[in-house]
C-alpha cells in the first residue's frame, strides 16, 4: 500500500492521465470489430516498442538504429522456451528481457567507452542487430531461416498466452505490457536516475562536473530500453505463434520501433503512444485508399506499392512540418 | 589547514607546453585569484584540478587525498565544484531541473527540489525557475552556473570567468554573491580578467604566464611586481579591466 502511495505521490497529475488513458484503452475492444481489434493490437505493440526506444533514443539521446536486436532476443527466447520447455511466455519474457538488457549493456559499454556518438553509435547498434539476424539464420537449433513455430494448444490459456483467433485477450495482454512499460518509464524519469539521464543528454561534461557518472546512467538507460523492447518481442512471437530471423531481427523492425517515437515526439511520455496510433492508422488508411479508392481516385485502384509510397510521403510531410513530433509540438504550444 | 595542493603539474598539448611545473597550496577558507594573459594555462589548470584533463606530470591533493587522474564525477563528490568559462547549462531543462541535478547528489527528489529552490532564490533566478535554461540571458546563465556549483555544497569552488560578459551592475551583484559564498566557509579559486574584482575579492593572487607560475602573493604585492606588469598588466595596470 505504501509503495502505491509512493508511486502516486511521485507521478502526481501524470498518474491521473495514465489511469484515464489505460482505462479508455481497456474499454476499446467493446466497440471494435475483429478486424479493427487486430489493428489495435498492432498499435499497442508499436506504442510499447516506441516507449521503450524513447528511453535510449529520446531521453538518453543515444540514437539506436538496432532495437530489433532486443526485440528479436525477446521473441526468440520466449518462443524457444515455450517450444522446448513448455515454459509460460510470462516467465519466458524474463530471461529474454534480461539477456536483451545484457546486450544493451555490452553495446552501450563498447560504444560509450570508445566515445562513439550519433551516426557511429547508430551504426554499431545496427551492426549488432544484423549480426543476430545472420546468427539466427544460420543456427540449426533455431531452425535457421525457417523460424520457430509455437505449437498450438487446445482451447485458450492466459498462462500460455494463447487464445482463439481474433480474441480480445491478446489486446488485453499487450495493453498490460504497455501500461507496465509506461509506468516504468514515468517512474524512471521522475526519479534521480531520470534527472541524471536528462542532464547527460544535454551536456555530458557539465553533468560529470556535478557528480554524475556518465557511463553508469547511460548504461542504465540502455538496459531498461532493451529489456522493455524484449517484452514486446515475446508478445509478438506469441501473437503470431511464429517467429523467424526477418520478423525478429530485420532492419525494418528497427525502423518500425523508432519511427512512432520520432513521429509522436521523443522525450515525452505520450509522444511515442500518439505516434504509434497515427502511424498505424496512416498505414491502414493508405492501404484502404489504394484498395478501395473513392470514385474520383479510381485510377489508384489496385496499384500495388502505391500505398507504401503514399505512406512514406505523409511521413516525410509530418516530420518536415512538425520536427518535434506531433505530441511534442502540442505540448510545446501548451507550455510556452 | 591546507585544502588543495598542486604539485609540479605539467601538461603539454601536441607539443605546446600548456603548464610547466606548477605548484601551490590553497588554505581552506581563502579566496585566491588566478590571473594571466590568454593562453597562460588557467583553464587547463582548472580542468586538471576538476579531473577533465589528466596532467602529464605532477599530483593534485585535495583534503589530503590524491585525486590525480580521478574522473570528474568522483572529484565533484569529493567536494570540488566548478563553473565553465563558456557557460554550460543543460539548455533543454528548466532552471529548477538544472539545479536539481546537483542537489540530487545528496538527497531524494522531494528534498532536492526544496534545496534547489533555495539556491535559485539565493542567486535571484526564482522568476525563471520553470523556464528552460536556453531562454536565459548571459547574466542569467552565469547565475545558473553559480547556482549549480553552489548546490553541490562544495568545499572548494573553481570559478572560471564568472564576470566575463556582464555589465558593471551585474558584476557587482555577482561579486557580492561570491563574497557571501566565501563567508559561508567555501574556499574559492577564481580565474578572472576583471582586475578590480580580483583585487576586491582575493586575499592572494597567483599569476600564470606561458604555463609557469610567475608570481604568488597578496594582491598589492603581486600587482606591483615588475614581471607581472610586463607580462600581463601593462604600464597602467588597468588595460585588462575591460
Amino acid at each position: 500500500m505504501n509503495a502505491v502511495k509512493g508511486i502516486a505521490a511521485r507521478l502526481g497529475r501524470d498518474l491521473l492521465v495514465f489511469v484515464v488513458v489505460i482505462a479508455l484503452l481497456a474499454l476499446a475492444p467493446l466497440f471494435l470489430t475483429r478486424f479493427e481489434l487486430g489493428i489495435a493490437v498492432q498499435m499497442l505493440l508499436f506504442a510499447l516498442l516506441a516507449v521503450a526506444w524513447n528511453v535510449m533514443g529520446g531521453y538518453a539521446g543515444q540514437f539506436s538504429f538496432g532495437h530489433a536486436a532486443y526485440f528479436g532476443i525477446g521473441a526468440y527466447i520466449s518462443a524457444y522456451l515455450v517450444i522446448h520447455g513448455g515454459v509460460s511466455p510470462w516467465v519466458g519474457m524474463l530471461p529474454g528481457a534480461a539477456l536483451a538488457a545484457l546486450l544493451g549493456l555490452l553495446i552501450g559499454y563498447l560504444s560509450f567507452h570508445y566515445g562513439l556518438k550519433g551516426v557511429f553509435f547508430a551504426l554499431v547498434t545496427f551492426a549488432f542487430a544484423e549480426m543476430l539476424h545472420l546468427l539466427t539464420t544460420n543456427l540449426s537449433p533455431l531452425n535457421g531461416s525457417t523460424g520457430l513455430n509455437i505449437p498450438l494448444i487446445s482451447g485458450s490459456s492466459w498462462v500460455m498466452i494463447q487464445f482463439p483467433l481474433g480474441s480480445a485477450n491478446y489486446y488485453y495482454v499487450i495493453l498490460l505490457l504497455l501500461a507496465f512499460s509506461l509506468l516504468v518509464v514515468m517512474l524512471l524519469m521522475r526519479s534521480r536516475p531520470g534527472y541524471f539521464i536528462n542532464a547527460l543528454r544535454e551536456d555530458e561534461e557539465a553533468a560529470a562536473a556535478l557528480g554524475i557518472d556518465p557511463l553508469r546512467y547511460k548504461l542504465l538507460a540502455s538496459a531498461i530500453s532493451a529489456a522493455l523492447t524484449a517484452l514486446g518481442g515475446a508478445f509478438y512471437a506469441q501473437y503470431l505463434l511464429y517467429i523467424n530471423p526477418d520478423l525478429a531481427f530485420g532492419a525494418t523492425v528497427s525502423i518500425q520501433i523508432l519511427l512512432p517515437a520520432i513521429l509522436g515526439g521523443v522525450r515525452t511520455i505520450w509522444g511515442p503512444v500518439v505516434g504509434a496510433f497515427i502511424i498505424t492508422l496512416l498505414g491502414q488508411a493508405t492501404v484502404a485508399l489504394v484498395h478501395t479508392p473513392p470514385p474520383f481516385l479510381s485510377a489508384l485502384a489496385g496499384r500495388s506499392g502505391l500505398d507504401v509510397m503514399l505512406y512514406g510521403l505523409v511521413l516525410i510531410l509530418i516530420i518536415v512540418l512538425v520536427p518535434q513530433g506531433i505530441f511534442g509540438a502540442i505540448r510545446a504550444r501548451a507550455r510556452p | 589547514m591546507i585544502l588543495l595542493t598542486v604539485q609540479h603539474i605539467s601538461k603539454a598539448f601536441a607539443g605546446l607546453q600548456a603548464l610547466e611545473d606548477v605548484s601551490f597550496d590553497l588554505e581552506e577558507g581563502g579566496v585566491v585569484g588566478l590571473i594571466g594573459p590568454n593562453g597562460a594555462g588557467k583553464t587547463t589548470l582548472f580542468n586538471i584540478i576538476a579531473g577533465t584533463i589528466r596532467p602529464d606530470k605532477g599530483r593534485v591533493l585535495f583534503a589530503g587525498t590524491d585525486i590525480t587522474g580521478w574522473p570528474p564525477h568522483r572529484i565533484a563528490h569529493q567536494g570540488i565544484a566548478r563553473t565553465f568559462q563558456l557557460m554550460r547549462p543543460f539548455p533543454g531543462l528548466t532552471v529548477l531541473d538544472n539545479v536539481m541535478v546537483a542537489t540530487l547528489q545528496r538527497s531524494n527528489v522531494r528534498e532536492a527540489r526544496a534545496a534547489a529552490q533555495a539556491v535559485i532564490e539565493r542567486v535571484g533566478l526564482e522568476r525563471w525557475q520553470n523556464s528552460r535554461a536556453a531562454t536565459l540571458s548571459t547574466a542569467g546563465r552565469k547565475r545558473l552556473e553559480l547556482a549549480r556549483a553552489l548546490a553541490l555544497k562544495p568545499r572548494l569552488l573553481l570559478l572560471d570567468e564568472v564576470l566575463a560578459g556582464l555589465t558593471p551592475t551585474e558584476r557587482a551583484t555577482v561579486i557580492d554573491m561570491v563574497r557571501t559564498i566565501h563567508d559561508e566557509g567555501i574556499s574559492i579559486l577564481l580565474v578572472e580578467h576583471v582586475m578590480s574584482a580580483i583585487m576586491a575579492l582575493s586575499q592572494r593572487i597567483l599569476v600564470l604566464h606561458h604555463g609557469k607560475l610567475l608570481a604568488d602573493g597578496p594582491p598589492r604585492a603581486v600587482t606591483q611586481d615588475q614581471r607581472v606588469i610586463d607580462a600581463y598588466l601593462g604600464e597602467d595596470g588597468l588595460h585588462v579591466d575591460a
